[in-house]
């Protein structure tokens, strides 16, 4: 069982999804939940990437936004800040490219917490 | 280029103009003499206006930059503001003066004033000059003429901006009105059109009309305003003829002979369902908030964009409305403002990020009914949900 104390998440949010689950052994829901924000976030992270080899840096806002919203609902806080700081990314000041590395290292964490989570 | 359409005034006449249009008192404010250190000088405080309201009357032009090209041939000058992005005009001639107001022909178009002095001068010299001048004076055209299309796009980009927003809202607002008199019409649903004989054969003899498309027209504005909210049997308003809701929606005149009301199925569903609009931009967002929702017994139509949220609010009554700002198509403060404008007063519940950019305030102006920090728990979304009366 992995340490619900970890600063990966927020586990007053993280809990609340555990609670749906109808059957706890099965986990059907909250494993849903978790299986489709994975694949949300590496397609996000493929568009990201583009969006930033292309210097659309609106896009790359908007993906900020995207991502933001479902790392927030799953309580994965630190996710979510650099999601925040990745939509209002000011080019001029901050390198966008360190705000994504940034982001990348936080979800492998988040991704090997939730996995431990699980017990995969 | 055009001729310069004030060149038809004349020369010495073009400084008389001035005068009188100084002298005007129905120009007060769009143009009037100032006191400047270098001596009397006059100031336009919006271009816009002036164009429209003095070119058009004193010089027979609407065209500012021509007036402002005209200016500088007679060696006006621009007053340089301190402040760059002041859109105030203001300008300067040291022999334009209220005390010159009878000797307009002192001030001479500065092309005259050069050739004059050039003829003393040797030819090389000449050249040089003569150049000079038109060069400075080209370049001073240019500049002029760049400032004023600039504020001219800037102002005409403003009002298409004003104009597209209008429309759009006017659009929603229509398509919302027709939805609402087609719910109306629902109330007097026959519940099977085909087997009416009467009606198939008289659509077929041509004698009554096919379903109206899109028409206002084809509705008895006094008969929809007595239309009841609900269901119950009603009685026919006219000799042989009902308005009724077509099976596609639209309305069709019916022989008054197969009248049955009863209750749309959709209307009864309603009595025992309470349904909820969620609008969330990242599916998990939308699945976690719809599982709580379905916790407090509420189903859920959820959407990711605002025209969808339009769209769905147009076609069914929701208790309320849970949704982000940031959605794709149309944001969300500018679909609650379609809605509450076309006088839906549906609650809604905004979900805002703790982040200093989500102004709670701004949110409640703009129509929500209250606002709710992301993440939130079961029982925090329960809490809003009481707040706004939508739950017990």
């Amino acid at each position: 069982m992995a340490d619900i104390q970890s600063d990966v998440v927020d586990w007053s949010i993280f809990s609340q999804i555990l609670l749906m689950d109808e059957d706890e052994n099965l986990r059907d829901f909250s494993k849903s939940i978790v299986e489709n924000y994975f694949e949300q976030a590496e397609s996000t992270f493929t568009d990201m990437d583009a969006a930033l080899d292309q210097q659309d840096y609106d896009k790359l806002m908007r993906l900020g936004h995207f991502l933001k919203g479902s790392s927030a609902s799953l309580g994965l806080v630190k996710v979510q800040a650099t999601c925040e700081d990745i939509q209002h990314v000011d080019v001029t000041y901050e390198s966008p490219h360190v705000l994504l590395a940034r982001l990348r290292e936080e979800y492998i964490e988040a991704h090997r917490w939730l996995n431990m989570f699980f017990q995969k | 280029m055009k001729q310069e359409p004030s060149a038809s005034l004349g020369r010495e006449n073009f400084v008389s103009h001035l005068y009188q249009m100084l002298e005007n008192p129905d120009f007060y404010g769009t143009v009037s003499w100032n006191q400047t250190e270098q001596g009397p000088s006059f100031v336009i405080p919006d271009a816009s206006k002036f164009q429209d309201q003095v070119l058009v009357h004193e010089f027979n032009h609407a065209n500012f930059s021509s007036f402002v090209r005209q200016l500088n041939k007679y060696d006006f000058h621009k007053v340089k503001f301190r402040d760059s992005q002041s859109r105030v005009w203001e300008f300067i001639h040291p022999l334009f003066t209220p005390e010159n107001r009878d000797k307009p022909h002192i001030i001479k178009r500065k092309q005259q004033i050069t050739n004059r002095k050039a003829k003393n001068s040797p030819p090389a010299e000449q050249n040089n000059m003569v150049s000079r001048a038109a060069e400075t004076a080209a370049k001073d055209a240019v500049k002029d003429a760049e400032s004023v299309y600039k504020s001219q796009i800037e102002d005409l980009s403003m009002r298409v901006s004003r104009l597209e927003s209008t429309n759009m809202q006017l659009f929603s607002v229509m398509k919302m009105q027709q939805s609402q008199i087609e719910r109306l019409l629902e109330h007097t649903q026959v519940p099977d059109i085909d087997t009416d004989q009467n009606l198939l054969n008289a659509r077929n003899a041509g004698t009554v009309p096919g379903p109206v498309l899109n028409s206002f027209n084809a509705y008895d504005p006094v008969r929809l305003k007595s239309a009841p909210n609900h269901p119950i049997p009603m009685h026919a308003p006219g000799p042989n003829t009902v308005l009724n809701a077509g099976t596609n929606g639209m309305p069709l005149l019916m022989n008054s002979n197969a009248m049955s009301v009863s209750p749309s199925p959709k209307q009864t569903a309603h009595a025992s369902t309470h349904w909820v609009l969620l609008a969330a931009d990242s599916p998990a967002a939308r699945d976690i908030t719809t599982k709580f929702l379905n916790n407090f017994n509420f189903e859920v139509d959820a959407v990711d964009n605002g025209t969808e949220v339009i769209r769905k609010v147009e076609a069914k009554v929701y208790d309320f409305i849970i949704l982000e700002h940031i959605l794709k198509s149309l944001d969300g403060l500018s679909a609650v403002e379609v809605i509450r404008q076309s006088g839906i007063m549906t609650p809604v519940v905004f979900m805002l990020d703790d982040s200093p950019q989500d102004d709670p305030e701004t949110y409640i102006q703009r129509g929500a009914s209250a606002v709710l920090y992301r993440p939130f728990t079961q029982s925090q979304l329960h809490d809003v949900l009481q707040q706004i009366q939508v739950i017990n």
